[in-house]
């Protein structure tokens, strides 16, 4: 802006041409700053948003992976639960990035829908995430040295996230979030636990009975598919003739005849077989395990249930039965892998707005 | 005087509007800013902390530094797995390099200072790691580099040939302190729990006797928990075939021959048959026993010699290595060895056949077998942010 100033006696003008372009330019300025300041509003606005965002999926999974949760017992009895965590627990030793399979299935539990809206726990764990829009994904990854090439395989065992339901993939309203932070996070986890095993080696040839008894309570039910493993020598000269595994029944004698009954495994399968397993013939199960194995008469259900093993082999000849607990809807072909070894995995929590 | 001026002239307003629209161009212009990046390096650090702890939970920084420290060390295979695991452990965005620190003696045998592994084995990676501006670094430390110790050995002598034999034991290793006994308290007095009395390895060449139960239990804790090795020969197991022993010697004992013919050597990787040819015959007294030993499956076990049977595959052994590691909690290993000669060696030793053969030998079972001292080696993770080399 222009203003000429006059001393005594002068005489002027107040406003020039230049003053007029000044306050014309000025005002331009000021019109385009002032356009820029609801976009610049908004970026600030989305940065502590995000910031926000960040810090809480970073502190929910500091918390998941370095802690096991308060109480410690709190898987023992969940109503209990203030803060979760998910590291395994070791003679009162917290075991850092390694994932507790009990601790998860729990977790997993509570967040399910009709258990979430009455959970003691929802307002600490909303509080933790910053919200109820968190989902927590736990897999395994195995990286392989392949003809000269690195392959890389990631295979999601758990997620879940609050009010899921079995039928759905993703959270509703995830698809039309308008900002997602994804914190992941190196783990080593178990790919599922054993419930019994029995260790059978022939210093003659003969057979050998074993029976088991056991509670399936809901939640396993729910948590878990049972798979039953049996392992024996790579060297077929070494492996058992057979092994029968009645489900709820005595051991089946011919597998056609007895296939209602169990399974039996035969030393020529292999050195590792899971049952049920879609590729023997007459199980032809996908997932869920033995629970959800239509072609038995007296599949594993909730309350008491009864394993029968009947092991026949030659001299020398060993084998291992297991039965034991996947993730709900896993893949069958996860029995092969020996369930209590430490894998490499990762866990992910994912918040969204 | 006559004051006539300008407060603000036209240049100074060409200059305020430029400046602004300059400041205006520079906000609306500016690249937007990926959460990653504002957020990079908390998540790095996490990155480096936790695949390191992860490495050594799982027990994998154990096998490889195993795989360095065999007689014929194989830093290829220990880059392998490592590289596997970190490849499994860190998303493939994120690249990394490990650095184990290595011992002098390893140094001096593998001609390099420290062991450096990256995504792949491009000659890229060092210059790419030279240059990079965002790097996050996770140091821990190892023990399983161990350094043999001069030895403590417990030996249960009943007879005098194996005076004679500890006495060319120590001929050999003058800085070894062997203590003999064939009383059974005062052995068990020295095995019963860990102290600077108790033996870096017990030597049981040939004992005589049965042992008592409660001896027997005794030497069974002490080497489950790692307090120290156990050799053993002759009819050690004959006298003490029990559930302890078996479990010691990861062996069961099937039965005795008198056999004619020598021993061989089958593998010469491990640190006991070292400088031995693979079939080398190991003469033996053909009028003493060998007996015939069955490896326990599951447990870890080097077969390094084996007898000329002919009908039985398993029951060959001849020596029996046993090397066991068992994870206590994860993270924290137990060390198990044991070894086991299916042959009477003090008899053939003083008798003068096989003589330095079977000395070197045993001499190196008591040293492989024994509690060894750790070294303390530093191992560094760098994890960044990048496309592969």
């Amino acid at each position: 802006m222009m203003w000429r100033l006059r001393s005594k006696g002068c005489r002027g003008q107040i406003f020039t041409l230049d003053a007029f372009f000044a306050v014309g330019v000025f005002a331009l300025a000021l019109g385009l700053l002032g356009s820029n300041f609801g976009e610049l509003r908004g970026r600030i606005q989305t940065y502590w948003w995000s910031y926000s965002l960040e810090r809480t999926a970073n502190d929910a999974a500091d918390a998941l992976v370095y802690t096991c949760g308060t109480p410690m017992d709190w898987a023992d009895h969940p109503a209990d639960l203030k803060l979760p965590g998910i590291a395994e627990n070791w003679e009162n030793q917290t075991l850092k990035c390694i994932v507790d399979v009990e601790r998860l299935a729990r977790l997993r539990d509570i967040l399910k829908a009709g258990n979430w809206d009455s959970a003691p726990a929802r307002t600490s764990i909303s509080k933790m995430f910053g919200g109820e829009r968190f989902w927590i994904k736990v897999g395994l990854r195995q990286a392989k040295l392949v003809e000269g090439t690195y392959l890389e395989n990631e295979i999601v065992l758990w997620s879940f996230w609050p009010s899921w339901q079995s039928n759905q993939t993703q959270p509703l309203g995830f698809e039309n979030a308008s900002k997602i932070v994804v914190v992941r996070r190196p783990i080593l986890l178990r790919v599922g636990r054993v419930l019994w095993e029995s260790y059978v080696e022939f210093e003659s040839a003969g057979a050998v009975e074993n029976q088991f008894s056991f509670y399936l309570s809901q939640f396993e039910y729910d948590a878990f598919d049972l798979y039953l493993r049996v392992v024996s020598d790579p060297d077929p000269n070494f492996r058992v003739d057979n092994v029968s595994l009645g489900i709820n029944q005595d051991p089946p004698r011919d597998p056609v005849a007895d296939m209602e009954d169990g399974y039996i495994y035969y030393g020529s399968m292999g050195e590792i077989v899971g049952f049920p397993n879609p590729s023997v013939a007459g199980h032809q199960v996908t997932h869920g395990g033995i629970e959800n194995d239509v072609w038995l008469k007296e599949p594993f259900a909730p309350g008491w249930n009864q394993l029968n093993t009947r092991v026949s082999g030659d001299v020398n000849t060993w084998a291992l039965v297991q039965l034991i607990e996947l993730p709900a809807c896993s893949s069958p072909s996860l029995a092969l892998m020996d369930p209590e070894s430490l894998r490499t995995g990762f866990l992910e929590v994912v918040l969204w707005r | 005087m006559r004051d006539e001026g300008f407060v603000l002239s036209l240049d100074a307003v060409f200059a305020l509007l430029l400046t602004t629209m300059l400041i205006a161009a520079a906000v609306k212009l500016a690249p937007p800013v990926l959460g990653y990046q504002e957020y990079g390096y908390e998540r790095l650090s996490r990155f480096a902390s936790d695949a390191l702890l992860c490495l050594e939970r799982r027990g994998t920084l154990s096998e490889a530094i195993r795989m360095l420290t065999q007689r014929i060390p194989l830093p290829e295979n220990a880059k392998l797995i490592l590289r596997e695991n970190l490849r499994s452990l860190l998303p493939s965005y994120l690249q990394f390099r490990l650095d184990i620190q290595l011992p002098p003696h390893l140094q001096a045998k593998l001609g390099v200072q420290r062991l450096t592994v990256y995504p792949d084995d491009s000659p890229a990676w060092s210059a790419t790691f030279e240059n990079l501006e965002e790097i996050a670094t996770c140091t821990r430390v190892t023990t399983d580099f161990v350094i043999l110790e001069n030895l403590r050995i417990l030996a249960w002598v009943d007879e005098s040939d194996e005076n004679i034999f500890l006495d060319n034991i120590h001929n050999l290793r003058p800085n070894w302190i062997l203590i003999r006994t064939n009383d059974e308290a005062y052995f068990v007095s020295l095995i019963g729990q860990l102290n600077e009395n108790t033996p870096h390895v017990v030597f049981l060449p040939d004992v005589d006797v049965s042992f008592a139960a409660s001896t027997r239990r005794t030497l069974e804790r002490g080497n489950r928990n790692g307090w120290y090795g156990v050799v053993g020969g002759g009819a050690t197991m004959l006298n003490n075939n029990t559930p302890e022993f078996r479990r010691i010697f990861a062996a069961r004992l099937r039965t005795s021959r008198t056999q004619t013919q020598d021993i061989r050597i089958v593998d010469n990787t491990h640190y006991i048959t070292e400088n031995f040819q693979i079939g080398e015959n190991i003469p033996y007294l053909d009028d003493m026993p060998q007996y015939r030993y069955e490896p326990r499956r599951g447990v870890p076990v080097y077969v390094l010699a084996q007898s000329y049977w002919t009908s039985r595959r398993r029951d060959n052994c001849a020596i029996i290595a046993k090397d066991s590691l068992t994870q206590i909690s994860p993270g924290v290993y137990r060390r198990e060895r044991a070894v086991l000669f299916n042959t009477h060696f003090v008899e053939s030793t003083v008798r003068g056949v096989g003589e330095n053969q079977w000395l070197t030998l045993v001499i190196r079972a008591l040293e492989w077998s024994s509690r060894k001292k750790p070294e303390f080696e530093p191992v560094t993770l760098y994890v960044w942010r990048g496309p592969h080399a």
